[in-house]
């Protein structure tokens, strides 16, 4: 395979596990959270700097950057998670930013410079095996009790807790959940990148992901982890027109959003479903 | 010293208060944030700049042109990336925003270049006055001056115009005020004018004042001044004006006398406290949960 192509579907992978992350607190418990930046900085830089300065094998780094992004979930979940809508974007927007100005300007961090000569050590087949592992426990949280409550909380809140569930605990699982997945993400990025910054993990990214999610039709997994492949790979596509690249991608993203705002797949469906009673009304006429 | 850092304070203030200004007008109307709105004053301030390289007019044609071509751009952008998806959510909202944002920096950055560029100093000559042992510079009176008279005519336009009271109905209850004969597109697309023009205005003072024009340069203020925008009560018109203020003042304070690598942070510290203690804002409405 070769190395271009290899990085491309790298790039997909651990976007897909940004998409898993952003569906989790958006698409299933419909949690307005721009906080995954934020949660793959916190991962990228707990991992190398464990791995670097502790000597403290990979994986148990990739492990510890899940952790350690769940426990500052946790921490800032209970507070601001109590936010409503566009207000709990404003919250986790400030937490992104604050923790951005941090990680510049710790010296752990090696501030603006960045932490270079990370060992490449993720690459296709473990970045996807921990793909999968995340994917099936999200299937598995999704159809039980939690995932009920996530969807509950999702349609009416007031509703949800009238009936009984704590949604201030099952918003935080939520929550936690995917900082966790963004955490992961981040280690496995620095760890096939070789170099971090906190210039990389900026706000812009945060909502590319929202792009994939809303693009792949709001609360549907499977939509969202196809549109997560097909949009990773769209710049890419634009590769020939060079330095009109991102010029391109931004009309994209514009006309994508004006054509598509229910998702890709639903007017495909929704096409099919026409398709499906034209074909009914012609077999009613004979 | 401590006035010193007050004037500083002030016009770094008014400058965040122009721009959130505009935040806040559209999320009146529309509810959502404009994340262009940074990218807007980075193309006010480079028709500034053409026009103060051009050498024709004086600071009031260069001011003034670069509102213009910023409103005119405000306009264009809602009729072609947030009409089209006005029923369709906040979230596409958004994201076409963030569309609008990539496509005029890199825009820009193709056709200007990504380096810094300055404003000829004729266009603004700069004089030093002298407050008791502060100083304060003709660049920065101007700055004052210019937000005060914006924010003066703002308010007229809303209180006393017929198209303010058909703002201020829209953004009470657009339903409501459709019935009542309010044309909406018509509202919107004043309310954008309106918020570009003074994001150009900012564009064109910022870009002279730090000396800095380039494709990038929206970015930073525009966030700044959405978290006054929340501070002061995301919606409300004055309270974006004191939260513009109260956000300069204490940025300068916090790097005059505490540190100055973590000048933004406070900004963004500021804005999680607010919304923690009073969500609505200072002057904000609280509302109630509703079933």
């Amino acid at each position: 395979m070769g190395g271009y192509f290899e990085q491309i579907v790298i790039l997909i992978g651990i976007n897909l596990m940004l998409a898993l992350s952003l569906h989790v607190v958006l698409g299933e418990t419909g949690l307005f959270s721009v906080g995954s930046s934020a949660f793959m900085a916190i991962g990228a830089y707990v991992a190398t700097v464990f791995f670097l300065k502790f000597n403290i094998p990979f994986y148990a780094c990739i492990l510890f950057a899940g952790v350690f992004s769940g426990l500052t979930a946790l921490i800032v979940g209970i507070p601001t998670l109590s936010l409503k809508g566009d207000y709990l974007l404003m919250g986790t927007f400030g937490f992104a930013e604050v923790t951005r100005v941090v990680l510049l300007n710790m010296e752990v961090t090696n501030g603006a410079l960045g932490i270079a000569g990370i060992p490449i050590l993720s690459h296709i087949h473990n970045i996807y095996a921990i793909f999968l592992i995340l994917f099936f426990v999200t299937l598995l949280l999704i159809n039980s009790k939690v995932g009920r409550a996530w969807r509950a909380i999702r349609e009416d809140e007031i509703a949800a807790r009238a009936l009984g569930i704590n949604t201030a605990f099952y918003k935080n699982v939520a929550f936690v959940t995917s900082a966790v997945y963004a955490g992961v993400a981040g280690s496995l990025y620095a760890f096939n990148i070789g170099f971090i910054s906190p210039g990389d993990f900026s706000m812009v990214m945060a909502f590319t992901v929202y792009l994939f999610i809303v693009l792949g039709g709001l609360g549907d997994i499977y939509g969202a982890m196809i549109a997560t492949a097909l949009l990773t790979a769209l710049p890419e596509l634009l590769r020939s027109a060079a330095e009109y690249r991102m010029m391109a991608y931004g009309l994209a993203l514009i006309v994508l959003v004006i054509y598509f705002p229910r998702g890709i797949f639903d007017k495909i469906g929704s096409l099919k479903s026409k398709l499906q009673k034209m074909g009914e009304a012609e077999e009613e006429v004979r | 010293m401590l006035l010193q850092q007050l004037i500083n304070g002030l016009v770094v203030g008014s400058i965040y208060a122009l721009i959130a200004l505009g935040y806040t007008m559209v999320y009146g109307i529309l509810f959502f944030i404009n994340f262009a709105h940074g990218d807007i004053l980075m193309v006010g301030s480079f028709i500034g700049l053409w026009l103060a390289m051009s050498g024709k007019g004086g600071l009031l044609f260069v001011l003034l042109g670069g509102m213009l071509g910023a409103g005119l751009l405000g306009i264009s952008i809602e009729r072609l990336a947030y009409r089209p998806i006005r029923n369709g959510g906040r979230l596409s909202a958004i994201l076409s925003a963030l569309g609008v944002s990539i496509f005029l920096e890199n825009f820009f950055i193709k056709f200007q270049g990504p380096k810094w560029r300055a404003f000829p100093e004729a266009v603004f000559a700069d004089k030093v006055f002298q407050i008791g042992n502060a100083h304060i510079t003709l660049m920065q009176c101007l700055i004052l001056a210019v937000t005060i008279i914006l924010c003066a005519l703002l308010t007229y336009f809303i209180n006393k115009t017929k198209m303010g009271r058909a703002i201020r109905a829209t953004s009470e209850k657009p339903v409501v005020a459709a019935l009542m004969g309010v044309n909406i597109n018509k509202t919107i697309t004043a309310v954008f004018f309106i918020g570009s023009c003074l994001a150009g205005a900012a564009g064109v003072l910022i870009g002279s004042y730090f000396n800095a024009v380039y494709p990038l340069m929206g970015w930073t203020p525009g966030i700044k001044a959405f978290v006054a925008a929340v501070l002061g009560g995301i919606g409300s018109l004055p309270g974006a004006v004191l939260g513009g203020f109260l956000l300069g003042i204490l940025e300068v304070l916090a790097v005059a006398f505490v540190s100055s690598s973590y000048r933004d942070a406070i900004a963004f510290g500021l804005l999680i406290l607010i919304l923690l203690i009073k969500p609505a804002g200072l002057l904000g409405k609280n509302e109630s949960e509703k079933v």
